[in-house]
């Protein structure tokens, strides 16, 4: 079942004197359930293809389809409101709420979303659970590490359950052994819960894990390899 | 969710809130005071002035007001009188004559201001009778009179000398006649002391050849909250377009304008303060926004409604300014309430002065809700305009900027 279209997407960013096609005619298509990382060099357009994929963008020209709706058509609040129930995010500087706890933070979208306090509590220590934070419910974001952190923001991305969810450069402030343990519970919640992972990534080690890699070059897509 | 985001969000950066939190509750702790202060000083100064030399509501002749002449003079019966006083609002309705006249004895004369008036009425008005300083107050039916110690020095009598009074009659008469003095009078002001002559009505009436004639009504009220409605009443009670009733912000406007002159001065002073807390607000707004504007574009990106991320921070900015006014209406309004049941006193000479012109020598503070209400209005629109801010800020917030 695809979960992500896009048709000949476009972003171009206009200066004073230069015009720069950041994405350039990308057709992709991702499956429910896939695991994908999108490589290449630094402004290759990888973070602005998976900003547009993620409603935080507006294309210059071309198709979204996310679960069969054209995303480019909504307006603002409307593309607010499918993020909220559709996609699921994951920072490379893992963005918790400081002045709330890591319960507090995964339970946080859930409670945007209404769902009902007793859902709410339940998912939450499930998903903590998942990612091995089962003890950490109360504590803040300062007094977890980096990798913890990451943890927790995977938790949120995931507890609402979403249709996809996207990672900028997911590991880049995490040491290699923090980023292997981080990888292999992403694997094993998509595997688990089968929502489909959408990368951005400079780093080999995500690369390996990936089940799709998808490489990009100004802009276009210049491989496309299924594992 | 929130109203829980909002408060720990609040105290985020305790020592900064701490601080915003007790600029305001200081700026509303003086405001409260001070006006309380002022409001309660020119609230007694007013009433005093009304009771003893004025009325809340006066009713003349209807071109005495213009010119104040003998033949402007109004009349009106006792029944009508009666009528006055018996309306509901009505405490006190106090007729009068007031005119001039040349006094004279022996070899001295001097122009002197004739103010003729019911000595009972006017004693239960004013006090009159606790100025005599030789002599004996006025009876009702009196035909002598009480002069200020000025005015019996310079003209050299003493209780039981007679006086001889020419002036002007109505209509065009030349009025005059011969009081004896019953008694001397000590007042606080030197012009009046020096001037000052009061009489019976019945006898300034004959003096002047105007049975029933008066130069004005006085009339204090109970509650002068119904002053408008009182007017009304009383307009309809007349029915007559011979008078004329006016309200003491018209007769006494001088005594407004000073009152209103002094606290506009406090009222910058206050608006000053509020300027400062007001830009110490702002500057905490500016910084918190600041801070968190990565966070703002999180929550946005997560799928929170700009609209109710900018709900979450008016509601932190709310609470914020809640925690001032609380904090500042809690300490100020016992504090105001205390000097308005044990008022101020005056001392010395000031206190002198107040107990000669039949003022009570103190100064309660006011705690009308006013004062309190508006200083809280003022927060609150002081915290709105800094909401501006942020609430801009959210709205043009760019989701993909770094």
């Amino acid at each position: 079942m695809r979960i992500i279209e896009t048709k000949n997407l476009v972003k171009v960013y206009t200066g004073s004197t230069v015009e720069v096609r950041a994405v350039d005619s990308v057709d992709l298509v991702i499956e429910q359930g896939e695991f994908t990382a999108i490589v290449g060099p630094s402004g290759s357009g990888k973070t602005t293809l998976l900003n547009m994929v993620g409603g935080l963008d507006q294309p210059t020209s071309g198709e979204i389809i996310v679960d069969n709706v054209d995303i480019t058509q909504l307006n603002q609040k409307q593309l607010v409101d499918f993020r909220l129930k559709n996609i699921g995010f994951v920072f490379q500087s893992y963005n918790l709420i400081p002045v709330l706890t890591a319960a507090e933070n995964v339970s946080f979208i859930m409670e945007l979303q209404g769902r009902v306090k007793s859902e709410i509590d339940t998912r939450t220590k499930e998903i903590l659970s998942d990612v091995g934070l089962g003890d950490r419910l109360t504590s803040r974001p300062f007094q977890l590490s980096g990798g913890q952190q990451q943890r927790v923001a995977v938790a949120r991305a995931m507890a609402s359950r979403p249709k996809f969810i996207i990672a900028d450069e997911p590991t880049a402030n995490l040491d290699s052994k923090t980023t292997e343990k981080l990888l292999d519970m992403m694997l094993e919640l998509n595997e688990k819960e089968n929502i489909t992972f959408l990368f951005s990534t400079h780093d080999q080690r995500v690369v390996n894990k990936a089940r799709r890699v998808i490489v990009l070059e100004d802009g276009r897509i210049v491989s496309d390899e299924r594992k | 969710m929130k109203l829980k985001l909002a408060w720990k969000n609040l105290w985020r950066n305790r020592r900064r809130t701490l601080i915003t939190v007790a600029s305001v509750f200081f700026a509303l702790f003086f405001s409260i005071v001070m006006n309380g202060y002022m409001d309660g000083m020119w609230g007694q100064m007013i009433a005093n002035t009304l009771k003893t030399q004025s009325g809340h509501i006066e009713i003349h002749g209807t071109d005495w007001w213009d010119d104040k002449t003998v033949d402007n003079f109004m009349t009106m019966d006792s029944l009508a009188i009666q009528e006055l006083r018996s309306l509901s609002n009505v405490e006190n309705v106090s007729p009068r004559i007031e005119t001039f006249a040349l006094a004279s004895f022996g070899n001295v004369s001097k122009g002197v201001a004739l103010v003729a008036v019911s000595p009972s009425q006017e004693n239960a008005k004013s006090k009159l009778s606790s100025r005599v300083i030789e002599g004996k107050y006025l009876a009702e039916s009196d035909n002598g009179v009480l002069i200020g110690a000025g005015l019996a020095k310079y003209l050299k009598v003493s209780v039981g000398d007679t006086l001889a009074f020419i002036g002007q009659g109505y209509q065009g008469s030349s009025a005059a006649g011969l009081f004896p003095v019953h008694g001397i009078l000590q007042l606080a002001i030197t012009e009046m002391d020096n001037s000052l002559v009061y009489a019976t009505l019945p006898a300034i009436q004959t003096f002047i050849d105007m049975p029933d004639g008066y130069s004005g009504i006085l009339i204090t009220l109970k509650d002068d909250r119904s002053l408008d409605e009182t007017m009304e009443t009383i307009n309809s009670t007349l029915h007559s377009k011979d008078y004329e009733v006016m309200n003491w912000h018209f007769t006494m406007k001088r005594l407004l304008q000073t009152a209103e002159s002094d606290k506009a001065f406090s009222k910058f002073v206050l608006f000053i303060l509020y300027v400062i807390v007001g830009f110490g607000i702002l500057g905490t707004v500016i910084m918190l926004t600041n801070e968190r504007k990565r966070e703002f574009r999180m929550l946005v990106s997560l799928g929170m409604q700009r609209g109710r991320l900018v709900a979450t921070l008016c509601l932190e900015l709310l609470i914020m300014s809640l925690l001032s006014v609380v904090s500042g209406i809690a300490i100020a309004l016992p504090l105001v309430f205390y000097f308005h049941s044990h008022p101020i006193q005056i001392t010395g000479e000031m206190a002198e002065m107040f107990n000669d012109l039949g003022m009570e020598a103190v100064i309660p503070f006011s705690v009308e809700p006013k004062i309190f209400v508006t200083q809280v209005v003022i927060v609150i629109i002081l915290t709105a305009i800094a909401a501006i801010y942020p609430i801009r800020k959210i709205k043009i917030l760019k989701l993909t900027e770094q």
